[in-house]
């Protein structure tokens, strides 16, 4: 078990800043390469690093494809970053793959799309409070004129919905964890290989996924650690990580009108425990955080944190929770095949994890049914993960899982909550005894904003990066 | 009355200089795959996959010219000739045009016994379920929408009911149908000639086994002797995949629930890779028809036909499939449940991941086998898929429901049926 280089991981990999409950994301463009290195050289300095807790702030930088371009990395050098880093979130053939059609297609995106400027660098700001947080932001952003970069959006998440996101429900309990990486003891099942998270180490297949490695005449001053694998060369990838980013918009009023609708009483007048109990249905969880695995009628907030069960001796049937609900399918657990129940199942799920890391934005809807007002400002999440590989762990989670609508054995069903109900019909299954409840044409939820693949580097390879010579 | 499934393959020479009109061809049609004007495949109900492809002209392993070739490949309820001829009643026309880019095309006359004389043998061929046809999958699927909307629109009397009761309820809804006809006659047995048949091809491979048994006991350490000296032997290029033709690859996928898959490769030069990649062949061959017949392939659920093809004296080998779900599901499913099945039928191809004892390491170096796999991989400009929007697991669902209509269930298997609903 390879030790994990703390101090070369950027903070953001390591924990979410939990206390740090203002955040702000910046996304760059780079106007001068030159300066921009410098920039990038002058920062490393700042970058929030992995071991301790931060105090009042915290900072990460992320690159994209064309930043690492216009940055002067050679490009076959950056070839070897992953493809789907390379060739970016809004090709015809990943349109399809992540649901990114109709309502969700990137003309209509407010950043990343092919409409909107380039994005070069992603600045990840976290602080103590709003104050202090602007007081960041505005630190740095007096340093972009002679950094030769200068922002394209900000994105702020600074609303504080008490670890709820917006539809009303607790939200992030399930993570991985990182073995080597925190001193907290987890069950097997929820510990993953951290080169499922980092780049420069093992994964869960025992391998190393594939990473930029530069050959060591192109790294003279020995910034970068070398290949872990022996080969010789210098690991540009080592420590860092990819980022997925995507804007969501969510509709809460039309979840909740919708679950409200489907529940009506005989007199046609609404439940409230039974359109909360759907909802629920739909997400796996209770608005507390209970699993609706370990209590399918009721909410209980004494397990709000529950994440420690399995669904295949417990619940095969979905009975408890719906084959078809969010965190059921998002994070299957060991009901899948090749062997449900057993270790192999669990194996096969550990494969697929994503280390979640976003923030809600906008304000929260005061009465969900009163009709919006004309002015209604948008919501939603600012979804950030973390993988090593992004296509078989974001993009296989997102097509092959979440937005299925074969997912499992059904037939009709992609996920409740998130999926683009626009784009293909959304039915949703409640198993139950003797025969099954059944909902039809859920309308649409959540809608896509924006939305990009970053890299995350290390800091070496930060350093790196700003002492790239000038491309003539 | 048992109706099996034929591979059908077909394969001819392009002429030099019309690989691109051809394609140019293919690709037209391939948008309306079930439609054009071309060969609409859709017109012929016992189709259940289809497509067209091409294999660029090259150069064997010794530097003997290959020309370019144009691959029929069918999966289809019957026989192989049945299928040939009505397809050419169905598309005489386009098919002219299109094997009038072929080398010794005689002319439309001679269309049918082009065709007849094109047509090679699979080596391997997988079918998910023995004996459906695709008029069994159409109904069954219009069975279950019938069922669900039967459901749906009385929910609130299952509420508490006896599941027994259910059932019947569904069961009178069935007979009041007229176009669930069908439906109350069960799936018919196969017929004791088709049982007595495959019982005699079992014996027949099982005799032959036991007539070698001494041979294959005896030669059994050489074979080892030299796979392992082979294997050693062996250099396994991994080369980073050209972008453009992984581009080409991606735009094709993903349209729909299903996707083809089309791959060939040179096999590994000398006897011992021919001897050992045709024995591995016909023994998956016997698996395939008498053990894995019924919706799993050693555990994967996914995969509706697939063909393994011996081409050029075996110099190569074409493998095609159709199955569900992205490319990168398809193969994390082979790699993480079967990749000493993968290594045993694919071992002998030249650059695949090495192996040790045929059946280790190979495919479980994950990221090296999916190179692989796209360096091979060939685009299918036009594809036919008589039932898209259904997985085999769907279908197979969708058939037991119907088994499972009628006759006597205790409350145990009456449950279970419901919960198929």
């Amino acid at each position: 078990m390879p030790d994990l280089d703390l101090d070369d991981i950027q903070g953001l990999i390591a924990r979410g800043y939990p206390d740090l409950t203002a955040a702000r994301y910046v996304l760059l463009q780079i106007d001068n390469a030159a300066k921009a290195r410098g920039w990038l050289g002058g920062l490393a300095a700042q970058i929030t690093p992995g071991p301790a807790k931060p105090g009042d702030i915290a900072l990460n930088l992320a690159v994209t494809a064309s930043g690492l371009n216009k940055l002067g990395l050679p490009a076959p050098t950056l070839a070897l970053f992953s493809n789907e880093f390379t060739t970016g979130m809004t090709t015809a053939h990943r349109r399809r793959m992540l649901g990114d059609v109709g309502p969700n297609a990137p003309e209509g995106w407010l950043w990343g799309g092919p409409d909107t400027p380039a994005i070069d660098l992603l600045l990840l700001e976290f602080a103590r409070d709003q104050t202090t947080l602007d007081r960041l932001s505005a630190t740095t952003a007096g340093t972009f004129a002679s950094g030769g970069v200068s922002e394209v959006l900000r994105l702020d998440a600074t609303v504080n919905l008490d670890g709820h996101e917006h539809f009303g429900f607790a939200d992030g309990i399930s993570q991985p964890t990182i073995a080597g990486l925190s001193s907290r003891m987890d069950i097997p099942a929820n510990t993953v290989q951290p080169g499922e998270f980092i780049l420069g180490y093992p994964n869960e297949y025992g391998r190393y996924t594939a990473r930029p490695l530069v050959d060591s005449s192109a790294d003279p001053g020995h910034v970068l650690a070398l290949d872990a694998e022996g080969s010789g060369n210098a690991d540009l990838g080592r420590n860092g990580s990819y980022i997925v980013f995507r804007q969501l918009a969510q509709d809460v009023r039309a979840f909740w009108q919708f679950v409200d609708q489907a529940t009506r009483q005989p007199d046609g007048s609404s439940d409230a425990h039974g359109r909360t109990w759907l909802a629920a249905k739909m997400v796996g969880r209770w608005p507390s955080g209970a699993p609706v695995t370990l209590t399918p009628d009721e909410d209980d907030p004494s397990l709000a944190t529950a994440n420690d069960f399995t669904y295949q001796y417990a619940d095969e049937f979905g009975l408890s929770c719906p084959i078809g609900s969010h965190v059921r399918r998002s994070h299957p657990r060991d009901s899948l095949d090749p062997a449900p129940g057993t270790s192999d199942s669990v194996s096969l799920d550990k494969r697929h994890r994503l280390l979640r890391r976003g923030r809600e934005y906008g304000p929260p809807v005061a009465d969900v049914f009163a009709p919006a007002p004309t002015d209604d400002p948008d919501r939603g999440l600012y979804f950030v993960a973390l993988a090593g590989n992004i296509s078989r762990q974001f993009e296989f989670i997102q097509h092959t899982w979440v937005n299925n609508p074969k997912f499992d054995r059904l037939y009709d069903e992609p996920d409740p909550v998130v999926a683009n109900h626009a784009a293909i019909g959304c039915n949703f299954t409640v198993p139950a005894e003797p025969v099954r409840i059944r909902f039809t044409n859920l309308p649409n939820f959540v809608t896509v904003r924006g939305g990009g693949y970053f890299f995350l580097p290390g800091i070496r390879a930060i350093k790196y990066l700003a002492a790239l010579a000038p491309q003539t | 009355m048992v109706t099996t499934q034929a591979a059908v393959t077909v394969m001819a020479d392009i002429l030099p200089g019309h690989e691109a009109p051809l394609l140019q061809l293919l690709e037209t049609a391939g948008q309306d795959a079930a439609n054009n004007s071309l060969v609409p495949f859709g017109k012929l109900p016992t189709i259940h996959f289809a497509r067209f492809f091409s294999m660029a002209a090259t150069q064997d392993l010794r530097g003997q010219p290959l020309s370019a070739r144009l691959i029929l490949d069918a999966d289809v309820d019957g026989s192989e000739d049945a299928f040939l001829v009505a397809l050419c009643n169905l598309a005489s026309d386009g098919l002219d045009t299109i094997y009038a880019h072929c080398q010794g095309y005689p002319g439309r006359a001679g269309l049918l016994d082009f065709l007849r004389d094109h047509s090679i043998p699979v080596a391997a061929k997988y079918v998910n379920t023995i004996g459906r046809t695709v008029e069994q999958v159409h109904q069954e699927a219009a069975l279950r929408e019938a069922i669900q909307g039967y459901l749906d629109s009385h929910a609130s009397e299952w509420r508490c009911a006896d599941p027994r009761r259910v059932r019947a309820a569904i069961q009178e809804f069935v007979e009041r149908e007229p176009s669930l006809a069908w439906a109350r006659r069960g799936v018919p047995p196969p017929e004791p000639a088709y049982i007595f048949g495959e019982a005699v091809h079992v014996a027949l491979v099982g005799i032959a086994g036991i007539v070698l048994f001494p041979v294959i006991l005896l030669g059994l350490p050489l074979w080892a002797f030299l796979l392992r000296r082979h294997e050693e032997a062996d250099v396994a290029r991994d080369i980073t995949p050209d972008d453009t033709h992984v581009q080409a690859l991606a735009a094709q996928e993903d349209h729909g629930v299903q996707n083809p898959f089309t791959s060939a490769g040179f096999l590994k030069p000398g006897p011992f890779r021919r001897f050992t990649g045709t024995v591995v062949l016909w023994g998956t061959n016997v698996l395939t028809r008498h053990v894995f017949n019924h919706a799993s392939l050693i555990g994967v659920k996914t995969i509706h036909f697939a063909r393994w093809i011996f081409i050029d004296q075996k110099r190569r080998v074409i493998f095609t499939s159709n199955y569900d779900g992205s490319l990168e599901n398809y193969m994390d499913d082979f790699v993480d449940k079967i990749a000493w099945g993968l290594n045993a039928s694919f071992s002998s191809g030249v650059d695949y991941p090495k192996t040790r004892w045929l059946i280790l390491d190979g495919a479980h170096d994950e990221q090296v086998f999916k190179r692989f796999n796209l360096n091979h991989q060939l685009v299918a400009p036009f594809w036919y898929a008589a039932y898209q929007g259904m997985t085999a697991l769907n279908i197979d669902n969708n058939a037991q429901i119907r088994a499972g209509l009628y006759g006597a269930m205790d409350e145990t298997a009456t449950r279970a049926w419901l919960r198929r609903l």
